[in-house]
């Protein structure tokens, strides 16, 4: 049933941070490669930004899946403390004062750390990352929005400490077309994903500019119009109309009509 | 009614507006071509055609310069001259009215060159100098050395396109002067009295050259400048 194929395709979109469902593209797989690089060499602080919506949490935690030394925090810490009894707990499975335990660890045990979400902290936060770095027993990686160059602060404060500045962009309209059809036929919809031509994949482009969130949400909602259009109207499936486009362009604002 | 069905009206209605403008886009882009293919078109025409005019006054030039070599053609009695001497003097009383140093010379002994004033009004000259082109005074130069006909002919045909009527009338009478049959002397003199309003005088001219030439181009000048079609 075609409509089953539309509610499929639809769930292959819904907003999941699942690394199990990370698209290995061209330009994000450079970027693995590198964290996987850097993370063999004693490094204090990786800085990795990015446009929100980008896929920076999804590389992030295909990343941290690569090894057992890699602490992930998704949310930010509220304080210090916080932080200091996380890694306490998760590292060494005790709550004592955290410096005691990285004490007791060699340079080569160094742990890699990474903090998302770091755009959200402040001085004092950046502060106690900067004394945990200094340790060289815990190697942060701090991952942060840079749409209003959230990062150049954090950049400033640690300045000589930061080992590399990762950028993470958007993917091209290439990579954007690759995307689409990787997630497609990861469900096995074959025929869906011959029907969704570049120039589907273009229109969207042009709305999402290629960024990934805002992508799954538009391709969510076209293919949940096009399920209610062939249940209701028995629109022809085999073809993406690009009406169906404007149409979800239009729902979700980014046409003004 | 289903949300997607609201939101379909509305791109019914973006679509419409979408076509519309494109439509009229599309118009814009018309008329913006045309209007630039008919202006190089036209700017192309006017290229084209400018030459042409060029060509045939050239040409007018050209075939009314040897006339003198017909001098043996025609054999006037001296009546007409005298006449024409007549006219001529009273044009350069005319034409020197209000000047300080008109010297005419008023040998009457039947050649109409010597009725015209040797030196036109200082007021002439001075325009003469600036108005005219440097080939008219290069032309005048080569006259002076040559008194050839031809010279003198174009010289008055260019004073006659400038509206220098009593300079076109001299230099006509120049030409008479030294070929009384000459067809392009008495025609420029004809014209340029006509332009000047003196239109009785300008018949007259042609009707006496008529008489004795029978020219077909004095003859149609005439009957034009009879009916004010001239």
């Amino acid at each position: 049933m075609a409509s089953n194929i539309f509610g499929i395709a639809k769930s292959c979109f819904v907003e999941s941070n699942n690394p199990q469902e990370f698209i290995e593209l061209s330009s994000n797989i450079v970027h693995l490669e590198t964290l996987e690089e850097l993370a063999e060499k004693p490094f204090k602080l990786l800085l990795l930004h990015g446009a929100p919506g980008v896929g920076k949490t999804m590389l992030l935690k295909k990343f941290s899946q690569k090894r057992s030394d890699i602490y992930y925090y998704e949310r930010p810490f509220a304080t210090s403390m916080e932080l200091h009894k996380a890694l306490s707990q998760d590292i060494f499975s005790q709550g004592r004062d955290i410096f005691l335990h990285l004490e007791s660890l060699s340079p080569e045990q160094a742990k890699i750390v990474i903090l998302d979400e770091a755009q959200m902290y402040d001085e004092q936060m950046l502060e106690a990352v900067r004394i945990l770095a200094d340790t060289k027993k815990l190697k942060f990686i701090l991952a942060m929005h840079s749409s209003h160059n959230e990062h150049l602060a954090a950049k400033e404060h640690f300045k000589t400490r930061i080992f590399k500045t990762i950028h993470v962009e958007a993917p091209d309209l290439r990579e954007f077309y690759v995307y689409i059809q990787k997630k497609l036929l990861r469900n096995n919809l074959l025929e869906l994903a011959k029907s969704f031509t570049p120039t589907n994949a273009k229109m969207i482009y042009r709305f999402t500019r290629g960024n990934l969130r805002e992508s799954d949400k538009f391709l969510f909602t076209l293919f949940d119009m096009l399920e209610y259009f062939f249940t209701t109207k028995g629109i022809d499936p085999s073809t993406i109309d690009r009406k169906f486009i404007e149409m979800a362009a239009i729902y979700l604002g980014y046409i003004d009509a | 009614m289903h949300e997607y069905e609201i939101v379909e009206k509305k791109w019914q209605r973006y679509h419409r507006k979408k076509i519309a403008s494109r439509f009229l886009l599309v118009f814009l882009g018309i008329a913006i071509a045309s209007m630039l293919i008919y202006a190089i078109y036209t700017k192309s025409v006017k290229q084209t055609s400018t030459p042409k005019i060029e060509s045939q006054n050239t040409t007018a030039q050209s075939l009314s310069t040897p006339i003198h070599q017909k001098s043996d053609i025609l054999h006037p009695d001296l009546s007409f001259e005298r006449n024409l001497g007549y006219i001529a003097k009273r044009l350069a009383h005319t034409n020197s009215h209000g000047a300080q140093t008109t010297n005419m010379h008023k040998k009457n002994d039947g050649n109409i060159t010597n009725a015209i004033p040797t030196h036109t009004t200082h007021k002439i000259v001075a325009k003469t100098v600036t108005a005219t082109k440097l080939d008219i005074i290069a032309l005048r130069k080569q006259f002076a050395q040559t008194k050839d006909i031809g010279i003198a002919i174009i010289i008055a045909q260019e004073y006659y396109r400038q509206k220098l009527y009593p300079l076109a009338i001299k230099w006509s009478l120049k030409a008479n002067n030294i070929d009384k049959n000459n067809e392009d002397s008495w025609l420029i003199f004809a014209k340029s009295m006509y332009k000047m309003g003196k239109k009785e005088t300008a018949l007259n001219a042609l009707r006496i050259y008529y008489k004795k030439s029978h020219s077909n181009k004095a003859a149609t000048l005439y009957r034009l400048m009879l009916k004010g079609k001239f």
